[in-house]
């Protein structure tokens, strides 16, 4: 009976155990499903069946026919075309230098880098208007200093589109940065070393070897740098160039079922995303094919610096951080800026419109709001992010592979298709954005920044022995409690650093707040900035007051991390 | 607790880990799993764990059927070949897990923490997290944590491997004497034969999969059933021959060496089958004049090279017309005048020599 009675037990809890395992994995696909596949699928379906639910091309042809929507497209790639080369141009010299030099500072200078990253170039839009504007700082001080006598007009169209694919890449360097740097720290030293003793000199070293093998890694960033320049909405919106197509498609939502050109914009910008990732892969070939051989590093490529590398290392690295942070600085001065007309820096200073922010309606409720759906949007990344994470780490289930790249779509995907598809596929439901755009602006901010978080929490895992987790299991812990005692302790600096980076973007993401939140009540902290700054009058003044408000709690939250990570965990996670 | 194994498969895909294998371990007893590494022996261990699920097969504890039991109810203690342990938790903290988990009583909880530290000296160390313990010290942490539940299964997986020489000699000894302490049935499994046949009492020896003999540790080293074992446990010399002569209790075989006789014949032969011998290098001994060596199995051998270890030379001699060589150990050994290149005989007694089937291809594990 006894016998029979255990074998019953087992039987149970055996299927019990998987039940749950799955379960986890198919309430996983069934988010990705309905927030990822279904809207950009209603959105393809859209764009391509009439509506007489025949296939047709009609919609594009009516687009293509039309100037405006044309040039549209070819400013977004030239958009996005131009910011890959100069954040090429600004971030290679600094991967390499961080790679052949040791100096003084090396690790402060190297974090000061990547500032630009999280902040928020849409805010430095405001701040280049007031630098640029006819009788705006440069100008200005360009009379004063009698190089010209009649101010230029610099917000001219052209100027306006190089002052977008500035503000892009100073604010995406920093991806490519950390992609160059990576790949080159994956080439075997002792590869170039060989170079050495056969007589190549050290450009040829560099071409030659270095190069080809970094190359995969190079356009791995460059892609991202490259589809989200073209994507983004919020730049070329503030600076005033409406001529993008993803400010098209942003003008476009509100009669999203009237007018169908949307639906072409959208199919469009899916297109040109999905072609030029495949390109990118076909043209270079996937990494696989230079596969690194096992490395030994015996030797590190990097050698200590003399006083006659000091003149190019240092003024590269502080230049190209500072001149990043320019346009936030001129947020910070127009924020605080009382008197400020036809002179190069205002006259007197105040602090009267950060006390408007508090009386303001629309900007107290915007900080409110946005730390509210920020906060909630980790939390769904925190948690479906370590699930996903602990799934493709551990090889739960079949096709972790498939599962890996379903997740890392949104990291390509455009913000603006992903709420332009939430718009459309959820109106006139109980997630209506119209009613309340709660639900899905929590989801889009998490959807959106998800792939921080498993990479981040994958590294983890895949750096914690599973033997750890076995040994739990063997004592006796159920999965939850060994996930819960064990795996995450374990992983906690990786999921406290995918969370802050999660919490940061999600404070200050543009396309998913612009599009759904719709009633004043709903507005998160950048459509506050948004519609602030098209007030007149002190409107402007407010908005870069928030803005700069917005950038002190993204600031507060890398130098938080960086505090709990670095004295806390540090050490203690090292067996 | 005594552990029964029957017909235990595990693939991964092609790859055949555990193949029908059927195994029992007596309740108490101090068992090992001994085999090179790939022969499917931590995968048992694993299985026995429950943090592997067999194929086909069963696996029952106390005659009751655990095939599909949860790890987490399985009641085993495991120290892992890593040790595994929680980098985040103090060693008081690493112990008491398994303690917690259960839901003892906090006085319960604090007896057997205090015993089990005492038990294995760690009581200095239990405020201390493993990253600022030592080799030995951690692997000691690993055991304690094992025992702290009182386990009805030790199983320990490769426990000494990470362990310096010296340190290893040691824990031997710790490991043997908490085993005979705490009577509780333990598998341990190693690809160290020599750990193996200094510490076991009863030792399976595993290949490609299967057990292909099992025994106390002189059984194995004396009569092993395979050349693959032969030369697995200890130093042997293969010879490859043939059956020229059978009588009742031995058989004669033609070899390069020479005719030998042996008495110790594992496997059924007839005239003309070809077949292998295993003679250990100690057993053969050298005609240096004295009369307690009975002259059997009398062989014409040539000195190659002599390699001087101390309490014993470890020589290598030619014969026939092969380029291999035979190698004899001489123990505490006499004063001798033996040249490189000069001639002389050595002696075999039948007994010593074991005629075993030649060695066959185990064949990939697919």
């Amino acid at each position: 009976m006894a016998h029979q009675k255990s074998v019953n037990h087992a039987f149970w809890a055996h299927w019990w155990s998987k039940f749950i395992g799955y379960s986890v994995v198919a309430i996983t696909l069934a988010i990705l499903y309905f927030f990822l596949l279904l809207p950009i699928g209603v959105v393809l379906k859209k764009a391509l069946v009439n509506q007489q639910g025949e296939l047709s091309f009609a919609y594009f042809e009516l687009l293509f026919a039309n100037n405006l929507q044309t040039g549209a497209i070819y400013n977004s790639i030239g958009i996005g075309v131009f910011t890959t080369v100069l954040a090429t141009f600004l971030s290679l010299p600094l991967a390499i230098i961080n790679r052949k030099f040791a100096y003084r500072g090396k690790q402060l200078l190297s974090a000061l880098l990547l500032v630009p990253m999280i902040m928020p170039p849409f805010v430095g839009a405001i701040g280049i208007q007031r630098f640029f504007a006819r009788f705006g700082t440069i100008n200005m001080a360009l009379l004063d200093c009698a190089l010209i006598s009649e101010p230029i007009d610099w917000l001219s169209g052209s100027f306006m589109f190089w002052a977008v694919v500035v503000l892009e890449a100073l604010h995406l360097y920093p991806i490519l940065y950390l992609n160059i740097s990576a790949a080159l720290n994956n080439v075997d030293p002792s590869l170039e070393e060989i170079g050495v003793t056969l007589g190549i000199s050290r450009l040829g070293r560099f071409f030659r070897i270095v190069w080809p093998l970094a190359r995969p890694g190079f356009f791995a960033g460059a892609i991202i740098v490259f589809i989200w320049a073209l994507t983004d909405l919020g730049t070329p919106l503030l600076v005033g160039f409406h001529d993008t197509l993803p400010v098209r498609i942003f003008n476009l939502v509100t009669d999203a079922n009237e007018n169908p050109v949307g639906f072409a914009l959208v199919f469009i910008v899916i297109l040109m995303t999905v072609s030029f990732f495949l390109l990118s892969k076909l043209l270079l070939g996937s990494t696989k094919k230079f596969q690194m051989m096992a490395r030994g590093h015996v030797s590190s490529p990097t050698v200590p610096s003399t006083w006659h590398h000091w003149w190019f290392i240092y003024p590269l690295m502080l230049g190209v951080s500072l001149l990043a942070l320019i346009p936030h600085l001129s947020v910070v001065i127009t924020s605080i800026s009382d008197q400020w007309f036809m002179t190069a820096l205002p006259e007197n200073y105040t602090l009267r419109y950060y006390g408007a922010v508090f009386q303001q309606e629309l900007a107290s409720v915007g900080i409110k709001n946005s730390f509210f759906l920020a906060s909630l949007s980790t939390l769904f990344d925190l948690v479906l992010g370590l699930l996903i994470a602990y799934i493709i780490a551990r090889k739960i289930v079949p096709f972790t592979g498939l599962l890996d790249a379903l997740v890392m779509i949104p990291l390509a995907l455009p913000g603006i298709v992903l709420a332009f598809g939430y718009v459309v596929t959820y109106s006139n439901t109980w997630l209506d954005p119209l009613h309340n755009p709660v639900p899905l602006l929590i989801i889009a901010y998490g959807i959106r920044r998800l792939p921080f978080m498993v990479r981040s929490a994958t590294a983890g895992l895949q750096q914690t022995s599973i033997s750890l987790e076995e040994a739990a299991t063997t004592f006796g812990a159920g999965s939850f409690k060994v996930l819960r005692t064990v795996t995450m302790p374990l992983v906690m600096a990786n999921l406290i650093a995918g969370a802050l980076l999660c919490f940061s973007y999600a404070m200050l993401d543009v396309s998913d707040s612009l599009i759904l939140a719709m009633k004043d009540q709903f507005y998160p902290l950048t459509k506050a900035i948004y519609v602030l700054y098209l007030e007149q009058g002190s409107g402007e003044f407010i908005a870069s007051a928030l803005g700069v408000i917005g950038m002190i709690i993204l600031s507060c939250c890398i130098v938080g991390s960086s505090l709990i990570l670095g004295k806390k965990m540090g050490e203690l996670f090292r067996s | 607790m005594q552990v029964e194994l029957r017909d235990v498969n595990k693939r991964y895909g092609a790859f055949v880990a555990v193949n029908k294998l059927n195994l029992t371990i007596k309740e108490g007893a101090f068992h090992f799993l001994l085999g090179p590494s790939g022969c499917g022996k931590t995968t048992i261990l694993r299985i026995l764990a429950g943090l592997e699920e067999v194929t086909s097969g069963k696996i029952f504890f106390n005659k009751s059927d655990f095939t599909l039991m949860p790890a987490a109810r399985r009641g085993i203690g495991m120290v892992f070949q890593n040790y595994a342990l929680w980098p985040h938790m103090t060693v008081l903290q690493n112990i008491e897990y398994g303690l917690k988990v259960r839901k003892l009583t906090t006085m319960e909880i604090k007896k057997r923490l205090t015993e089990v530290l005492h038990f294995t000296q760690l009581t200095p160390f239990a405020g201390r997290y493993p990253g600022q313990l030592s080799g030995g010290q951690q692997q000691r942490v690993a055991l304690a944590r094992a025992l702290a539940i009182r386990p009805t299964i030790l199983l320990l997986d490769e426990p000494l491997s990470n362990l310096d020489a010296q340190l290893r000699l040691e824990m031997r000894d710790n490991i043997t004497r908490i085993q005979e302490e705490t009577k509780i049935t333990t598998l341990y499994v190693t690809h160290d034969q020599k750990e193996a046949l200094a510490m076991g009492s009863h030792i399976s020896v595993m290949h490609g999969g299967k057990e292909i003999q099992s025994g106390s540790p002189k059984d194995l080293y004396l009569n092993p059933n395979s050349t693959f074992l032969a030369a697995f446990i200890g130093e042997t010399n293969l010879l490859p021959g043939r059956v020229s002569e059978i009588t009742a209790h031995e058989a004669l075989v033609t070899s390069e060496l020479g005719s030998i006789r042996g008495s110790n014949i594992r496997g059924r032969f007839k005239v003309g089958d070809p077949v292998t011998l295993s003679i250990r290098p100690e057993s053969i001994k050298l005609d240096l004049g004295r009369s307690d060596v009975s002259p059997d199995n009398p062989c014409e051998i040539a000195l190659k090279r002599i390699t001087y270890l101390g309490e014993l030379e470890q020589m290598e001699f030619t014969y026939g017309a092969k380029a291999e060589f035979l190698r004899i150990n001489l123990y505490n050994a006499p004063d001798h005048q033996l040249q490189i290149g000069q001639k002389t005989r050595c002696f075999i007694k039948p007994s010593k020599v074991v005629i075993l089937p030649p060695p066959q291809e185990l064949g990939p594990n697919t």
